[in-house]
């Protein structure tokens, strides 16, 4: 972010604090990408990512007069986020489902191009279901840290976790998904040589 | 097989110094899930950092801002209805305070005699001050010329009307009609 961003949002948050309700819609406009992201990847599914980061800024508006302007705006954004997210899977014991119990919903594409549906989709939903194997706050650890770019200093920070809690997650996540995807790939190989023995015989 | 640290030193993309990265290829060279392991991490990670960011349907700020709307109209509404729970909760306080002591010492048949005593002489009561209202306007009314009555409606519809004005701006949010 260069300094005329940095100037801009801390006018539009100096103007939001001050009870301007236009200024706080700008920095909705300008959000509103990366925390509808972060909270489609932490729910899986469209319609309710759309409800958290709705939520999420309104949590946001609610508590702007105790935001510290030391943080970077946002970190402290996504840190709602993610600690809302956190809370509805935690209420609907979505983790304790399994995998493929999940509904097949797809992310909206604001343009649509026939091109790149079918592979997209796949991969989207392979995405998906890796990232719901994983438990809430590893979930929000991986996506921080590779959707988001954020150093695990900044992860502790919007998670309230210690660094090195942060650390021991993001590795059991990647661990943890790495083994999600060997096993997706034997189950492949295993379907294609059933099919190849089916098609022989 | 061990597979710490090396395990570590992969998933976690850790620098490695000369020492560790000689004990990490002999390791790989011995153990056969290791690779397997790094390899499956590097194709998650491939595909996560190949995924955009999702976008929500256009219209976002607009649906943002109907939502500020019907929060804030909740928030005052909760409020106004608290305001007016805090003040049932104490006039019942005070009530209770002052005849609980006084219930406790009375029989059933005692409470429902004192009720039935305290309604009648509220209805006396009031019949009295409906008298003393007619008297009053029988023998003032024809002594005071028509102005002062007009200039007294007056008054008494303009308090009435900031009273509701009052009322409706602490009850119902800035821009909300409903």
């Amino acid at each position: 972010m260069n300094s005329t961003d940095t100037e801009w949002l801390e006018a539009q948050v100096n103007a939001a604090r001050q009870g301007n309700d236009e200024a706080f819609s700008r920095l909705v406009e300008k959000f509103q990408t990366p925390i509808f992201n972060l909270c489609y990847r932490m729910l899986g599914d469209a319609a309710e990512a759309e409800d958290a980061a709705q939520e999420s800024f309104w949590r946001a508006y609610q508590s702007l007069k105790r935001y510290d302007q030391k943080r970077p705006f946002a970190t402290w954004l996504l840190s709602i986020s993610a600690h809302f997210c956190i809370d509805q899977l935690r209420k609907r014991h979505l983790v304790a489902l399994p995998m493929d119990s999940l509904p097949e919903e797809e992310a909206p594409d604001p343009a649509p191009n026939p091109e790149s549906s079918y592979n997209q989709r796949e991969e989207q939903q392979n995405l998906r279901k890796l990232l719901s194997g994983l438990n809430p706050q590893d979930r929000a650890a991986i996506i921080m840290r590779y959707w988001y770019d954020l150093s695990e200093e900044e992860i502790g920070e919007a998670l309230s976790l210690s660094v090195s809690a942060v650390k021991s997650r993001l590795h059991r996540a990647r661990r943890k998904l790495a083994q999600m995807c060997q096993t997706k790939q034997a189950l492949t190989v295993q379907a294609v040589r059933r099919q190849h023995e089916s098609s022989a015989l | 097989m061990n597979h710490q640290p090396f395990e570590q030193w992969m998933l976690d993309d850790e620098d490695l110094d000369q020492e560790q990265e000689r004990a990490l290829q002999e390791h790989l060279r011995s153990c056969e899930s290791c690779p397997q392991l790094v390899h499956s991490w590097q194709a998650v990670r491939h595909e996560i950092e190949a995924e955009p960011q999702v976008a929500p349907i256009p219209g976002f700020t607009p649906r943002w801002q109907a939502r500020l709307v019907k929060k804030r109209a909740e928030q005052q509404r909760r409020l106004a209805w608290g305001i007016f729970g805090l003040c049932l909760g104490i006039a019942l306080i005070i009530v209770g305070i002052v005849y609980i002591p006084e219930i406790a010492r009375l029989s059933p048949a005692e409470i429902l005699a004192n009720l039935l005593y305290n309604v009648t002489l509220f209805l006396a009561k009031a019949n009295q001050t409906r008298g003393i209202i007619e008297l009053f306007t029988g023998s003032v009314t024809p002594a005071l010329p028509i102005a002062i009555w007009v200039l007294a409606a007056s008054s008494l519809s303009a308090l009435s009307l900031s009273w509701i004005f009052v009322m409706w701006k602490i009850v119902v949010p800035k821009g909300v009609r409903s």
